[in-house]
C-alpha cells in the first residue's frame, strides 16, 4: 500500500480512481470497518446528487429494459464472505426498523430520510400522517396511489429549506409555501363541505401585477384536505379560496371562504 | 372559522404500506420477481437516466447506459449486500460508474465532448410530482454545495459530473497530486453533514 488508503474513500465512491487504486482500495475495504462506515454514509451524498438530476426517461426505455431482463439470467447470491450477515434476510437498515410507527410512516411517504434542520417539517409531518391515516382507507388502488403521490409531494414542500407555514381559517387548515420549489401545500382537518351543491373549493393566487391566477380545486374527504398548487410565488401577495362549480373556473365566481395575506 | 381544537389523530392505516423500501424490492427482484422489478424501476429509472444524461450530455447515449444499468440491477440483484449500503446507493453508484466509464471511452474516441447539450424534456405524465421531487433535491444540493470551498466544489464537480480521476482533477485545478482526493473526501463529508444524511 503506497499511501494512506483511508483518504481514498471519497474518490472511490465517485469512481475517481484508476484501476490499480480501485483494486487496492476494495481490498482495503474488506478489512477496514472505519472505511466501510464512511463509504456507507458518503454513498448517500452520491444518492442525493443523483436524485437531483432525475428526469423522466423516454417511455421506450421501459420496453427495452423489459426485453433485456426477459433474456438475462440472474446471478446467484455471492458465496458467503462471513462478514455480511444480513444478506440472506435482506433486512432494512436498523435506522428504519427502530423508528416509531409515526416516523416510519413519514419515511415511507417520502421514501427517504427527512432532513433534520426543520422542526416545521416534523410538525407538518405529524399532521400529514394524520391526514394520511384518514385518506388511505380507499378501496380504489389508483386513487390510493394518487393520494400517496400527493402526500409525498406535500412532504417535500414542507421540508423544503425555505418552507413557511400559515394557518388558514378553513376548518383547521394550514398552508405551507416554498418559493424555492414554487409550490404551495394545503393541509386541513375538519374542513366543511362547500355549501353549494356540486361545488368545489378552488385556490387563487393574487399577484401584485393585478392578475388572479386560478389554482387547483379540492374537496374535503371526511373533513380532511390535502392539495398541492405549483406556481411561481414571486409576486403573490395573497392566496384566496372560493367555492366554484365542479371543475373549477378560469376566474373567481364565488365569494372568498378563506384568504391569506402573505 | 373557529379555533382549531385538539386535532384528532386518525388511526394508522391497517393496510401495509403501498410503497415498499427499495431494499425489500431488490430482495424480491433477486428471486426473479418481475413485478418487484417494475416497482423498483419506477423509483430508479428517473435518477439513473438523469444522471447519465448529465454526465454524457447526450440522451441517446444516456438511454443506452441507463438500459444497461437497469439490466444489471436485474442480473446482479442477488449480489446486493445491505450491510454495505442502501439499495439506492448500490444502484446509483453503479449508474454513475457506468456513465463515467462510457464518458471516458467516448472521450478517448472523440478526444473531446462536443456533443450538443442535452435537451431537458420532461415526460408527459407525473410531471408535477417528478418536477417537485427534483426541485426539492436540487434545492437541497444547491444549499449543501454552497457550504463547500471553491476547490472542494470544483473537485467534486469534475469527478462526479465529468468523470475525472483525482489525478486529472489535480492537474485541472493545479493542486499537488494527492490533494485532490483529500479535497473530494473533505467535500463529500461536508456535503453529507449539510444534507443531514444520517450515518
Amino acid at each position: 500500500m503506497t499511501t494512506n488508503p483511508h483518504a481514498l474513500t471519497g474518490a472511490w465512491i465517485l469512481g475517481a480512481v484508476d484501476e490499480a487504486e480501485q483494486a487496492e482500495f476494495e481490498a482495503h475495504l474488506d478489512s477496514c470497518e472505519d472505511c466501510r462506515t464512511e463509504v456507507r454514509s458518503l454513498d448517500q451524498v452520491l444518492v442525493r446528487l443523483a436524485l437531483a438530476e432525475s428526469i423522466a426517461p423516454p417511455s421506450a426505455m421501459k420496453d427495452e429494459v423489459r426485453a433485456r431482463i426477459a433474456r438475462t439470467p440472474q446471478v446467484p447470491p455471492a458465496p458467503s464472505t462471513g462478514a455480511a450477515g444480513g444478506r440472506a434476510t435482506n433486512q432494512e437498515p436498523a435506522a428504519v426498523r427502530d423508528r416509531g410507527t409515526g416516523a416510519a410512516t413519514v419515511r415511507r411517504l417520502d421514501g427517504r430520510r427527512l432532513p433534520r434542520w426543520t422542526t416545521l417539517a416534523a410538525v407538518a409531518a405529524a399532521l400529514v400522517v394524520g391526514v394520511a391515516g384518514g385518506t388511505t382507507v380507499v378501496n380504489d388502488r389508483r386513487h390510493a396511489l394518487q393520494a400517496e403521490a400527493v402526500q409525498a409531494t406535500v412532504m417535500r414542500i414542507v421540508s423544503a429549506p425555505d418552507a413557511v407555514s400559515h394557518d388558514v381559517a378553513l376548518g383547521a387548515s394550514h398552508v405551507v409555501l416554498s418559493a424555492e420549489m414554487g409550490a404551495v401545500a394545503i393541509m386541513g382537518q375538519d374542513v366543511p363541505m362547500p355549501d353549494g351543491d356540486g361545488m368545489v373549493y378552488q385556490v387563487w393566487m393574487m399577484r401584485s401585477d393585478g392578475t388572479c391566477e386560478p389554482g387547483e380545486t379540492f374537496m374535503p374527504e371526511h373533513g380532511d384536505v390535502t392539495a398541492v398548487v405549483k406556481t411561481d410565488l414571486g409576486n403573490v401577495y395573497e392566496l384566496m379560496v372560493t367555492e366554484e362549480p365542479y371543475g373549477g373556473s378560469p376566474a373567481p365566481t364565488g365569494t372568498a371562504v378563506a384568504t391569506l395575506e402573505l | 372559522m373557529d379555533l382549531p381544537s385538539e386535532p384528532h389523530r386518525a388511526p394508522h392505516p391497517a393496510e401495509p404500506p403501498a410503497e415498499r423500501a427499495p431494499e425489500a424490492l431488490l430482495a424480491d427482484v433477486a428471486l426473479g420477481d418481475e413485478d418487484a422489478f417494475e416497482l423498483l424501476y419506477a423509483r430508479i429509472a428517473g435518477p439513473v437516466f438523469g444522471l447519465a444524461v448529465r454526465i454524457l450530455r447526450d440522451r441517446d447515449l444516456a438511454q443506452d447506459v441507463a438500459q444497461e444499468v437497469l439490466g444489471e440491477v436485474w442480473r446482479l440483484a442477488a449480489r446486493f449486500d445491505p450491510e454495505r449500503g442502501t439499495a439506492m446507493g448500490w444502484v446509483l453508484t453503479m449508474a454513475h460508474r457506468r456513465a463515467v466509464d462510457r464518458v471516458r471511452r467516448e472521450e478517448v474516441r472523440t478526444a473531446t465532448i462536443s456533443k450538443e447539450a442535452a435537451t431537458w424534456v420532461a415526460a408527459d405524465h407525473d410531471v408535477v410530482v417528478d418536477t417537485l421531487e427534483r426541485q426539492w433535491d436540487a434545492a437541497l444540493v444547491r444549499r449543501a454545495m454552497g457550504t463547500l470551498t471553491t476547490i472542494q466544489r470544483e473537485a467534486i464537480e469534475l469527478a462526479f459530473f465529468r468523470g475525472y480521476t483525482h489525478q486529472q482533477v489535480s492537474a485541472a485545478l493545479d493542486v499537488p497530486l494527492g490533494t485532490a482526493k483529500t479535497r473530494i473526501r473533505d467535500g463529500l463529508i461536508r456535503l453529507r453533514d449539510a444534507m443531514g444524511v444520517e450515518q
